[in-house]
């Protein structure tokens, strides 16, 4: 009995070549995005799920407040998690963690990176269900003179030595390898490739330990089983009273803090300002997975479009079918098995493809998914996904009045001419809807991207080299090596500062006039080169004197600062930090940070010792060609000076660019997945016409006969396309103004959304239909009335 | 008395007129006759043959079919009747194109859910009698029109129907294949096969029994 079923199953899809291609391909590439959505997002909810009890662990996350506006991060004030401890019932224990940050090291004498160091407390690895292979969980971090690497650092630096008992050095100081910890494994927000006890920062003076300011460290608490954390959090107005909103009282600033379960760390809401970098916001994932649905959808409404433009030559066979005894559910199972064999090829198909592009996905997504490790899940999913799919597939393309005419149709005298229906009609209008909005989307979001890479920034970010040293360094200690640099006539100038310029700088508390609060003003340090080695305006006032040390108490304030402040005339104001600060100029606005964010009051010292901070940071503007030699000669010239201390060199073009480098991974998958889904889109709509003019060929033969010319012909089978394209047009532009303007919103420095962007949407969707369509209706138009006369 | 049909009416609806397609048609056949329905283009022949082979419903009348009122059952009881006792061959075969010839033939066993090894019997048996054995693995699109037809015929006879109904069965024929067809319609016949056949050619209607003549949905 079944075997019939797949007879005409097979031989159909066989025989109708274009329409099974086309479904296997939309099948397919609909199946595979599915699967990773599916894989990507089981991916990411697992994320710190490993933890034994992570059900009971939470991550404080700090706020501050000042002047009514409030930020907060996900890095904590160090000593709040031991204090809670002490002083509030109902934590059982607590863990900190510092900012990952990259740092040279010295092993035997070589330079060696160390991209993930963390410094943390003694019960790391107690705390979380990270694995320590080799070394005593009791005192691998127990003093401030050890190491834990992971294995693959261990194996890196080592080779195949055992690494425990091996001096690093970092700092200046020697760590003790003491153990080896297994890799972290991907689905966890704490990424490391080395430990260092938390131990080394309280007895080092270069870190900041106290409430006010040096929000650095990751902090957890693990609750009793009674506690929830709505205990913990109504205690805490009261514990930073006692800590340092009450002496801050008269300022204005406060702080605060709440608690997040260490599993919804990884998928953010956006809400918290500063965080780990590789945290995702849930609203890409939306996106994603919004195009990967949609190109399922698309693919079924394709097969729909498509059974239906063959309806006649279906209605045929069935109605042959019905009249030699098949009964309705016999017709439905046939329908189902042909859906069923495209969809299960396609997912055959699809797997294919999904394991072709991983690697692809995994590089730009920054995922390490693999296939391998979840093969009875993605069975699981496939099988599903074929039933559901046949099903939906069969009940939407059977609901057609199909059957009940089919008998009808052996009448000779049974007419195709209303083989046109509204729901056909509705269905491609939605085609073109969707190709339209993807195509507004992926304008504005490539728009988006020249945008940000090319935004005047307020300095020239063009051939600047930077050189970032692994230390801090007075003034004098650094000058003799500026002045080495200055010698060279291929450097046009030089500067040094703290940070670097383009990524973000630190921000201290600052009166500002007579003002009693505090406020938040982001400092940098640099000297008096700054400004010519930047090419930034002086708008007023006057640069630092060469000899900084006379201009001990003077800043450089940007416009924003002034608008901040209100001042008409800004020079001579004072702004008051552990002493008063003259203004004796202001700099234009410049981008100090990534263009995520607006820019925000700063002030400029040439001054670091002021508030404790060093140079860090060589800025060099170079003037020639030949860099591969002016870099060696930098490269000696700094071994001479501090043979002692690593340093990188970098471009500062690169180090900008990659400001935005998971952005634009980001719009890139997205416009990668639009693509797939436009292409679907414009294959169904490309096997649509082949059908429609098929079955208007006689039509074609008639109007020829009674004098029609090719062009008349042509505007006929055209008409209806462009209608269907101008209903999509009206149905996609507010959808897609919609979307698009909340999408912008995401960002401080965006683009216009020009009318034009929608025109041209709309003008390459009604290409893309008038080309396909011409391509078979011309072939029909020019055909000889007579051969297609005769061959109904 | 295989069937009757008794003052069977049938209109269609059309710009505010009634169109009649059958007017006031009384017909009874017995087991075992040949009848041929004539008239010009347009006279009911095949609206008449459909409803007798109850494909196509009538608007007024009354219609026995084997003792059964076929008026009054539902659409899924006419439809087992007709596929238990009527074979139906058409003027353009309506061959299954994705079948071969063994295929269309056993399709209509396939439904009534035949057991393998009579399926396999019965088929065996037609391709014998008409003479195809040497086609039966070939597609409808490989074989002559002629061919085609006794394939249809083959088909509307394998599940041994009481009525066969042909729709000109010959239209699409050159003389010596339909002469050929008409032959085999003669001698199933013979054998006790009630055939009806809807013809526009006097010469095939002479293979009939009797001639029903259809003009503007009347019989004369």
């Amino acid at each position: 009995m079944n075997l019939i079923y797949f007879k005409l199953a097979f031989r159909n899809i066989l025989k109708n070549s274009i329409s099974s291609i086309i479904n296997i391909v939309g099948f397919s590439i609909g199946m595979a995005a599915c699967l990773f959505i599916f894989l990507f997002i089981k991916n990411e909810i697992s994320f710190d799920k490993f933890h034994t009890n992570s059900e009971k662990m939470y991550r404080l996350v700090g706020a501050t407040k000042s002047q009514g506006n409030s930020s907060k991060s996900g890095f904590v004030w160090f000593p709040i998690a031991k204090d809670l401890k002490n002083e509030v019932p109902g934590i059982d224990d607590y863990c900190r963690i510092s900012k990952e940050n990259t740092v040279k090291c010295f092993i035997d004498g070589q330079i060696q990176n160390i991209e993930n160091l963390r410094y943390a407390d003694a019960n790391f690895f107690q705390f979380f269900n990270f694995k320590l292979l080799t070394g005593n969980l009791e005192n691998v971090l127990n003093s401030a003179d050890k190491i834990v690497l992971t294995e693959k650092k261990a194996k890196q630096f080592f080779g195949d030595k055992n690494p425990l008992g091996k001096t690093i050095k970092l700092n200046h100081k020697l760590f003790t390898v003491s153990g080896i910890a297994s890799n972290p494994p991907s689905n966890t927000h704490l990424v490391f490739d080395a430990i260092i006890p938390s131990k080394y920062i309280e007895e080092s003076d270069s870190y900041y330990t106290g409430y006010n300011g040096g929000m650095t460290f990751l902090s957890y608490l693990e609750l009793s089983k009674n506690t929830n954390p709505q205990q913990i959090e109504k205690a805490l107005p009261a514990f930073f009273d006692r800590k340092i909103n009450q002496r801050w009282k008269d300022t204005g600033m406060s702080l605060s803090a709440s608690l997040q379960n260490i599993k919804d760390v990884h998928l953010s809401d956006g809400s918290i300002d500063s965080d780990i970098s590789s945290n995702r916001s849930k609203k890409s994932i939306y996106i994603i997975t919004s195009i990967c649905v949609l190109i399922l959808l698309l693919a079924i409404v394709n097969y729909i479009i498509l059974y239906t433009a063959q309806k006649i030559t279906k209605a045929k066979t069935f109605g042959i079918l019905k009249v030699f005894g098949a009964k309705k559910h016999n017709l439905i199972a046939q329908t189902f098995t042909e859906v069923f064999i495209i969809t299960t090829i396609a997912s055959i198909v699809g797997i294919f493809l999904l394991f072709l592009s991983i690697p692809f996905l995994n590089t730009y997504l920054q995922i390490s998914l693999s296939l391998g490790n979840h093969i009875f899940l993605i069975s699981l999913f496939l099988v599903l996904a074929i039933f559901l799919l046949s099903i939906s597939v069969t009940y939407f393309s059977t609901r057609e009045n199909i059957f009940s005419k089919s008998t009808t149709v052996l009448n000779s005298s049974f007419s195709t001419k209303n083989s046109k229906t509204t729901k056909g009609n509705f269905l491609i209008s939605f085609q073109f809807s969707i190709v339209i909005i993807l195509i507004v989307a992926v304008l504005i979001i490539s728009r988006q991207n020249n945008f940000i890479l090319n935004t005047q920034l307020g300095f020239d970010k063009e051939n600047i080299i930077t050189l970032q040293a692994n230390d801090e360094f007075l003034n004098n200690e650094l000058s003799p090596f500026k002045q080495d640099l200055q010698q060279l006539a291929e450097i046009h100038s030089v500067c040094l500062s703290s940070q670097m310029v383009g990524v973000g700088v630190t921000a201290n508390g600052y009166q500002i006039g007579d003002e009693k609060e505090f406020s938040m003003l982001n400092a940098l340090y640099t000297d008096t080169d700054f400004l010519e080695c930047f090419n930034i305006n002086l708008l007023s006032g006057r640069n630092f004197k060469r000899n900084t040390a006379l201009d001990k108490d003077a800043i450089l304030i940007n416009q924003q600062l002034v608008k901040r402040a209100g001042w008409v005339d800004p020079l001579d104001k004072n702004i008051y930090r552990d002493g008063n600060l003259k203004v004796i100029g202001v700099v234009e606005d410049f981008n100090f940070a990534s263009l995520e964010n607006a820019i925000q009051p700063m002030l400029i010292m040439a001054n670091p010792d002021w508030d404790g901070w060093g140079y860090s940071t060589v800025n060099i503007r170079i003037q020639t060609s030949n860099i591969q030699s002016l870099l060696a000669q930098i490269n000696q010239l700094w071994k001479d000076r501090f043979p002692e201390t690593p340093f990188e060199v970098s471009f500062l073009n690169d180090v900008l660019a990659s400001n935005y480098k998971s952005f634009i991974a980001q719009q890139k998958i997205i416009s990668f997945f639009s693509f797939i889904a436009i292409l679907i889109a414009v294959i169904g709509l490309l096997g649509l016409t082949i059908f429609t003019t098929r079955t208007r060929i006689k039509e074609i033969g008639i109007r020829k006969v009674n004098g029609a010319t090719i062009n008349d012909i042509l505007i006929l089978l055209n008409k209806d396309f462009a209608k269907y394209v101008g209903i999509a047009f009206i149905i996609a532009v507010p959808i897609s103004w919609y979307v698009m303007r909340k999408w912008l919103e995401n960002f401080a420095y965006k683009t216009s959304m020009n009318w034009w962007i929608f025109a041209l949407a709309g003008v390459i969707a009604l290409g893309i239909a008038l080309l396909t369509v011409n391509w078979q209706s011309w072939k029909a138009a020019v055909r000889n009335p007579v051969d297609s006369l005769k061959e109904e | 008395m295989l069937l009757k049909l008794n003052t069977i009416f049938k209109w269609v609806n059309s710009g505010g007129q009634r169109i009649f397609l059958l007017k006031d048609i009384d017909l009874s056949v017995q087991e075992g006759e040949f009848i041929s329905i004539m008239g010009p283009s347009g006279s009911g022949k095949t609206t008449l043959l459909n409803v007798i082979g109850m494909l196509d419903n009538f608007n007024e009348g009354t219609y026995d079919f084997l003792e059964e009122s076929v008026h009054n059952l539902k659409e899924k009881h006419r439809a087992n009747l007709y596929k238990q006792y009527i074979g139906f061959v058409f003027q353009a075969y309506h061959l299954i194109d994705e079948l071969t010839v063994y295929e269309n033939l056993e399709m209509p066993l396939l439904y009534k859910n035949y057991k393998g090894s009579e399926r396999k019997a019965l088929v065996a048996d037609m391709l014998d009698r008409f003479n195809i054995v040497g086609k039966k693995d070939l597609f409808p699109s490989q074989l002559s029109g002629g061919q085609q037809q006794l394939v249809g015929i083959a088909r509307a006879l394998i599940s041994k129907p009481k009525l066969i109904l042909a729709d000109e069965p010959t239209g699409n024929l050159n003389s010596k294949q339909g002469e050929e067809i008409m032959g085999i319609f003669k001698q199933l016949n013979n054998e006790g096969v009630t055939i009806i056949q809807v013809t526009h050619s006097e010469k095939n209607a002479e293979y009939g029994s009797r001639i029903v003549n259809l003009l503007d949905g009347r019989m004369l």
